[in-house]
Formats: structure tokens, sequence, C-alpha cells
């Protein structure tokens, strides 16, 4: 699995560009929904059944194994490619069995010293204080994510925006944990599953000031231009946070939609406004939550929801009354 | 197309004030002007504040001085100057005029009219918006070298000016990107 997607991503650079083109489509109906049947060897067309290609390599390991045990036993390559560790996963390891290239045992002396060898190849992994410094921000992108239980492609995200930043030289001058804070919020940003400055600075060693001035500079030094975050964003994380149905997720992510039409969301905070409409459709569906309850997940105070609350009703026609 | 209809209201002018060739004695300046403050252990300098035209300035032993608070140009000249003569009379060795010099200028905008702030941030890149941080919008010109902060309310702040030229400026930019 993880050799086949390495080798792939090499083999995609080598071919030409005119070659994917004639590769992406199929030739007898030109369209470009093709299908890789691993099972048949075989590369199909989608839509007319065509089938272009026979008999295709099969990239994955020539082994096969039934459980984890036998997979750690016969896999001979490492994790793939990733930018969250600092020489991207692709260094060299002394692997564990104590066999030469002949297959047989060690003898107890090179055995020892092979484990001498083991440890320092482990220890010089890290050669100097940039990647130090690379492996140490990286370690702490990592356990933020993991705090904050963020997915992968997140932490690969905030990943690959922290090195920009460092080969920018924008961190000289900075602290490490606050760029680092920083990539990581404009990574949740940019995948669309935002958390908020706040729920950022509680897992960081950093105050939140310090984190939203790392990300306004490296957002201004490196171009990243992101949307301000939609309202609409936040609702299935604020809604599961208090426990309410689909139901009541869709009729606040309509109400935002609303709002947003009408110019109600700009120059207010997003979570304010997300509080509101979740209290608002929580009252209507029938699933009532007080203002506590919302402004606690949302993380912004009472008379911010209330007063969000208050303009919605007023702007979009809802009779407050009959919901409080 | 009818004359842009922005109020400009001049908020703060800072200015450095440069004696030439002089040093000044702040013990000694410190008891001959009344409304000054000179504490050494806290702060290096001087706190002035002048009455009429109202303007706070810092003065140092160096002989260079701050002025800020000032609403006008005139303001600014005249609370200099009056300033200048105190200190003559105080007994500081001020031969020639003070070298004056405008670094900033800050100025609100009432453009009478509502911002949509997420589509101007979605339509130029030299802005910036962070309604979870900060409710306004940050636009930074690249000439004349000014910052604007607008509202959903249609008002804003110009900050970074150095002439009144530039701020009528920036508000007719604004004016025109944003029609």
């Amino acid at each position: 699995m993880k050799s086949r997607s390495m080798e792939e991503m090499a083999g995609r650079e080598e071919r030409g560009e005119e070659e994917t083109k004639r590769r992406n489509a199929c030739p007898v109906c030109g369209k470009s929904r093709l299908v890789r049947d691993y099972e048949h060897g075989e590369l199909v067309c989608a839509s007319c059944g065509y089938v272009i290609t026979e008999r295709i390599v099969d990239l994955g390991p020539e082994w096969r194994a039934f459980d984890q045990e036998q997979r750690d036993k016969r896999g001979r390559v490492g994790a793939p490619m990733t930018f969250t560790i600092h020489d991207k996963g692709l260094s060299t390891m002394i692997d564990w069995r104590d066999r030469d290239s002949y297959g047989k045992d060690l003898t107890p002396k090179r055995r020892a010293q092979i484990y001498r060898l083991r440890k320092w190849q482990r220890r010089i992994r890290v050669s100097d204080a940039i990647e130090r410094n690379l492996a140490f921000a990286l370690s702490e992108i990592d356990r933020m994510a993991s705090h904050l239980s963020l997915p992968r492609n997140v932490r690969e995200t905030a990943a690959v925006i922290y090195r920009h930043a460092v080969e920018e030289r924008l961190i000289r001058g900075r602290s490490i944990e606050g760029v680092a804070g920083a990539a990581l919020y404009a990574a949740c940003r940019e995948c669309k599953v935002p958390r908020t400055l706040d729920e950022i600075a509680e897992v960081s060693r950093v105050s939140k000031k310090e984190i939203s001035r790392s990300y306004r500079f490296i957002a201004r030094e490196l171009l990243i231009h992101l949307h301000p975050t939609s309202p609409a964003d936040y609702v299935p994380r604020f809604a599961s946070e208090l426990g309410l149905s689909g139901e009541v997720q869709s009729k606040a992510i309509e109400l935002l939609k609303e709002a947003m039409k009408k110019g109600l969301t700009s120059g207010r905070g997003p979570t304010g406004v997300t509080a509101a409409a979740i209290y608002i459709a929580a009252s209507m569906c029938g699933e009532r939550r007080t203002q506590r309850e919302v402004a606690d997940v949302a993380r912004v105070t009472e008379v911010t929801v209330r007063n969000r609350y208050k303009e919605l009703c007023e702007k979009l026609g809802l009779n407050c009354e009959k919901l409080g | 197309m009818p004359k842009p209809r922005v109020d400009i209201e001049i908020q703060n002018i800072v200015l450095s004030v440069v004696y030439e060739g002089t040093t000044f004695n702040l013990e000694r300046l410190v008891k001959a002007l009344d409304n000054a403050r000179y504490d050494p252990e806290v702060f290096p300098g001087i706190a002035y504040k002048s009455e009429d035209p109202p303007a706070s300035f810092l003065i140092f032993s160096s002989g260079k001085m701050n002025c800020v608070g000032a609403k006008s140009m005139r303001d600014a000249r005249l609370a200099i100057k009056k300033l200048t003569k105190k200190l003559k009379k105080a007994g500081a060795k001020v031969k020639s005029e003070p070298k004056v010099q405008v670094q900033n200028i800050v100025a609100s905008f009432d453009f009478k009219r509502e911002f949509d702030l997420e589509q101007i941030s979605r339509t130029y890149e030299n802005t910036e918006y962070e309604p979870e941080v900060f409710p306004g919008l940050v636009f930074r010109l690249e000439k004349p070298k000014a910052v604007v902060l607008l509202f959903v309310s249609g008002k804003g702040v110009c900050a970074g000016a150095k002439t009144m030229k530039d701020i009528e400026a920036a508000a007719k930019i604004i004016m025109r990107t944003l029609k």
C-alpha cells in the first residue's frame, strides 16, 4: 500500500503531460472517468465500459500478509513521505532484525555492535539547530492537532505552511510555538474545519495574541489569502457538542445562509453569529438549549448571543416572542 | 460623478521636533513648566501638556521633542511656538527655529454608506479581515502609504499618512475602488 503510493507519485512526474492527457481520456468516448480495476488488472472507462489497458502493473507488495504482525515482518519500506516529520520521514533506519545479508543470525558480539549503531543512527537523525527547531515545531503542531483531534490532512497542511515560513526566514524573532499555532490555525481554515483562535490558544503554550500576531504576519508574507471563516462551518461541531439533531443543524445553516445574503454576518465574529443561529434553530425544533449552554460551546459571552439573536430575529422577520 | 461625499476629520497629528545643537537640562526645565512631569526612573523624558492649543509633548535631554494630540497643523505649529518661547524663558539655549517633521496623521472617515467587508476581503489582495479577532477590515494602500480601517457602519480610520493630501488621496482611492 505504502510503497505503491510513493512509486505512483514518482511515476506521475516522469510521464509527459501529453501522455497523461491521453491516458486520462477514453479513446472511444473521450470521457475522462477511468477506473482502475485491480482485481482484473484493467483500466476501464467508467462511462462506456471500454477496456483501455489490460494487465496493468500491480505496484503493491509482492508478499501477502494476513495480520499486522506478518505485515511488520515482511514490509521492507517505511511510512509514506510526510511533511509532519522533520526529514519528511525519509531517513535511513537500521532494522530490528539481527541478521546479515545472507539471512544468517549475527554473532552476539556483532549484535551488540549493531544495537549501538542503531541507537546512534536514530540519534543523528537531527543534525543541526535548524533541523532541531523544525523537529520541535512539527512535534508541537502534532501535539496541538492531537489535542484538538484534527485529521491527518490538516496536520500535513500545517506542516507545509510552517516549512514555507521557515524557508522564507519568517521564524526569526518570533516564537516557534506562536508560528506553529498560527500555521495550525491557517491549516484548519484552509481545510474548512475551522477552529477558533481561542481553542488553539488553549492547547498551545502561548497566548491567543501571540498566535494571532504570528498568523497575520505569516499570512501576509506567504500571501495566504483565506476567506473569512463562514459561520456555517462551525455549525456541525457546535451542534454536536450540544447534542443537537441534524434537523437543527440544517435549520441553523439555512438561517445563516439567509443572514449572509442580507449582510448580517459582515463585521461580526463568526462564532457569535453561529451561536445565535443554533440557539434559534434549536428553539424552533423543540430542542431548546439555554443561551448559556450555547455561549459556552461557542466560547462567546451570553450577551453576544443575545445581541446576535435579536439582530437575526429582527432582520429575518422571525417572531422572538414565540421562540423564547 | 458627484463629488465623493466623505466626511474627513483629523483626529491626531504626531510630529517630531528637533532643536539643533541644543541639549536640555531637564531638571531645570521641569521647574519652569507647569503641567509637566519628569520622573527619570520611569521615563527619561519630560511629559508636558499644553492647554491651549491642546497638545502633549515629550521632551528629551538630547534637544528633541515629540508632539502628539494636536487636531490640526495650525494648532500643532502654535503649540510648538508657544513651548519654544517657554523653553527660552526657562533658560534653554535655543538658537534657531526648531526643525519640525510630521510623523503620522490619523483621521476618521465617514463614507455615509455600508460596507460588505467579506466581499471586500474576497476581491482585494491587500486587505486583512479577521472577524474573530477584530471587527474591522484593514486596507493597506501602497500609494499613498497609509492604512485604512473600514467598518460595517461605513466609517473608517486612516493612519500612517504623512500629509493632509495623503489622507484625501486615501479617501478618494477607497471611494473609487469600493464603488
